[in-house]
């Protein structure tokens, strides 16, 4: 079992809300959002981060705009439509609701913390 | 030293070294490769060359103008190997997309091994070809084969040599080895292309001398070919040019063609100008190209003049229009037939008999085995009977049709039916009555021509001539050997072969024309007949 694979696995599940997160109180270009998934070490390498814009756009989650840049090529501001809204708030009551089970799980199991 | 390349990334251009740019456009490839089964993979592709972009963009601000290798490098870290990206992917397509790579990075393309060549690196570039491992014993085989007389080995190198591109990027020798093309294979590439440059340099002034005598062989040889297809070239161009020359009256040998032969069918300036200007044009403007084409190979020259092509296309056109409108008033001329009658009539009816006599040009007794020899001859213009047309006072231009009826009065009588054409039937008649026929009718014998002639000056307009003989009742006519020279058409008899026309008579027995002396008799024509 690949201990890196499981962990990415793990990740990856909840990219999506926590980009749709970071984009819900104002909009972002992706090296804003890069930098904020790379605080909280969601990402490890960068290109992961353009398939899934490009799939929340399509699915029509998100929106974006461009605009002018003085030091480089134009962003594309990225920012939550209404139908992304409602989708990040289901999104995050299912994820408190599984937290909770997950952490009723792993207590549980003392052993784990000792280890 | 390296070479740099320029690139537009997202809209920004950068300045990148080769191998720098090699790498990241064989990145962005696999990306792309990646992604090949993806709704939006422009887009995606797209948003990670904007954030190369920045990338990039931030490393110039701050310390030098191009990009390297290790910026590159050093991006790619940033931004992850294509298939960590594709594993945001669902599954299923990115097995599709991972075999599809593997397919078509495993291409393997001929290319000539320039890092390991003794002329050219055609064979070391076939052995990596065919997967033979040291092109070594290729060569022995070659070298032996010339030996032993076989020459093919050498024009086949030569081909080769001209139409296999080098391997020069990292890529393309990728390519040649058949190797897949990813980054790892990329970078080590990159990497022993650098260190092979170096050795190379160390190695240059006690490399073997064999290997620079062959090198230098071999660029003569290329440079011979070269010199020889552009000399080919521009000899062929300046023999078009000189047949130009000619229209205008230039003294060159083998102008007649072009400023004697249209006479005989052309009569007005106008026309004639537009044949000859519109030839100009639709044969020199691709003539002139062809010169420019030859000496730009010659001398290597890159650069081009642009107009030059627009102009001389554009000339080519215009002589094409010139042409077609040329040919087009020629057709006027063609456009109403007219037709002169006139009868020659013979009083004395002297024998009952008359002999039949065909002279040729020269006034002599015509050669039965001859015929009417039009030829178009490059010095000459239009030959006819080998003789230039220009030289004739008159010129035989057809056979005339000879017809055999039976008369209704009592006397021999020769009708000749001359028919021409023109723009109008008045002209047509008037061409007509241009037409020559020299027949004679001496007591027992009718002298007909073996041609009809026309003035020399005058044009050919499709004249015809027909000769009727009208045969009075009980008169007979006899054919000489060589009367298969005119086209015989007889009234009232079944078609003979014009081969057993020969030394025939025939005669007018109450209304009809029948033979009377023939060497097929009429028992053995019918069981001919009867076998057909």
């Amino acid at each position: 079992m690949d201990i890196e694979n499981t962990k990415a696995q793990m990740r990856k599940g909840v990219l999506e809300m926590c980009i749709l997160s970071i984009l819900l109180e104002e909009e972002k270009y992706p090296t804003e959002i890069l930098d904020k998934l790379k605080e909280a070490k969601l990402i490890v390498v960068e290109g992961t981060l353009y398939p899934i814009l490009t799939r929340l756009k399509n699915e029509g989650l998100l929106s974006y705009r461009w605009v002018e840049s003085s030091s480089g090529p134009p962003r594309k501001y990225f920012r939550l439509t209404k139908k992304g809204q409602d989708f990040l708030k289901e999104l995050t009551q299912t994820w408190h609701e599984l937290n909770e089970s997950v952490l009723k799980i792993i207590n549980k199991n003392k052993s784990f913390s000792n280890l | 030293m390296k070479k740099t390349v320029n690139i537009n990334l997202a809209g920004i251009a950068f300045v990148i070294d080769e191998d720098a740019y090699e790498l990241l456009h064989t990145y962005l490839e696999s990306i792309s490769k990646k992604f090949s089964d993806l709704a939006g993979k422009e887009e995606i592709i797209q948003d990670i060359e904007t954030r190369l972009a920045e990338l990039f963009n931030r490393e110039l601000d701050t310390r030098k103008e191009v990009i390297s290798l290790a910026d590159v490098r050093k991006a790619i870290d940033q931004m992850g190997t294509p298939e960590d990206i594709a594993g945001e992917v669902a599954s299923e397509s990115r097995d599709t997309a991972t075999a599809q790579t593997a397919a078509s990075a495993f291409k393997k393309r001929l290319y000539r091994d320039k890092d390991n060549m003794i002329i050219a690196g055609v064979i070391s570039g076939l052995c990596h070809y065919f997967g033979i491992g040291d092109p070594v014993w290729a060569r022995i085989a070659a070298v032996l084969l010339v030996i032993a007389g076989f020459g093919f080995p050498i024009i086949l190198y030569i081909v080769l040599m001209f139409i296999v591109p080098e391997a020069n990027t990292p890529t393309e020798k990728l390519q040649m080895r058949g190797e897949p093309i990813n980054l790892e294979n990329l970078e080590r590439e990159i990497k022993e292309s650098a260190k092979r440059a170096s050795d190379t340099l160390k190695n240059t002034v006690s490399n073997s001398r064999i290997r620079s005598f062959f090198k230098a062989l071999g660029s003569i040889l290329i440079w011979t070919i070269k010199l020889v297809v552009g000399f080919v070239a521009l000899i062929f161009a300046l023999v078009v040019v000189a047949l130009l020359a000619g229209i205008f009256g230039v003294s060159v040998a083998g102008n007649h063609l072009l400023t004697e032969a249209p006479e005989f069918f052309i009569n007005d300036k106008t026309t004639s100008l537009l044949l000859k200007f519109g030839l100009v044009l639709f044969v020199g403007a691709p003539a002139l190209i062809l010169i420019y084409s030859a000496i730009r190979f010659l001398f290597r020259i890159k650069e081009r003049i642009y107009w030059l092509r627009t102009t001389l296309a554009a000339a080519w056109l215009v002589g094409l229009i010139m042409l077609l409108l040329a040919f087009s008033r020629i057709g006027d001329h063609f456009q109403q037939k007219g037709t002169y009658n006139y009868t020659i009539s013979h009083s004395i009816n002297a024998a009952n008999k008359y002999e039949i006599q065909i002279l040729d040009e020269h006034g002599r007794i015509a050669d039965p085995d001859e015929e009417l020899n039009v030829r178009v001859e490059i010095n000459e213009g239009i030959m006819i009977n080998e003789k230039s047309v220009k030289d004739w006072d008159e010129v035989p231009i057809g056979e005339p049709t000879l017809y055999l009826v039976p008369a209704s009065t009592d006397s021999l009588r020769i009708q000749v039916q001359c028919s021409a054409r023109s723009k109008t039937k008045k002209e047509a008649k008037l061409k007509a009555q241009n037409v020559i026929c020299p027949i004679r009718i001496r007591e027992d014998k009718i002298v007909l021509p073996a041609y009809y002639y026309i003035s020399s000056g005058e044009q050919w307009r499709a004249q015809d001539t027909k000769i009727y003989i009208e045969l009075p009742q009980n008169d007979t006519i006899i054919f000489p050997s060589n009367i298969g020279r005119l086209d015989i058409r007889l009234q009232g008899e079944e078609p003979y072969e014009d081969e057993e026309m020969a030394n025939t008579s025939w005669t007018n027995t109450s209304g009809q024309i029948r033979c009377v002396v023939c060497p097929l008799s009429n028992a053995s024509r019918k069981n001919k007949e009867q076998e057909i």
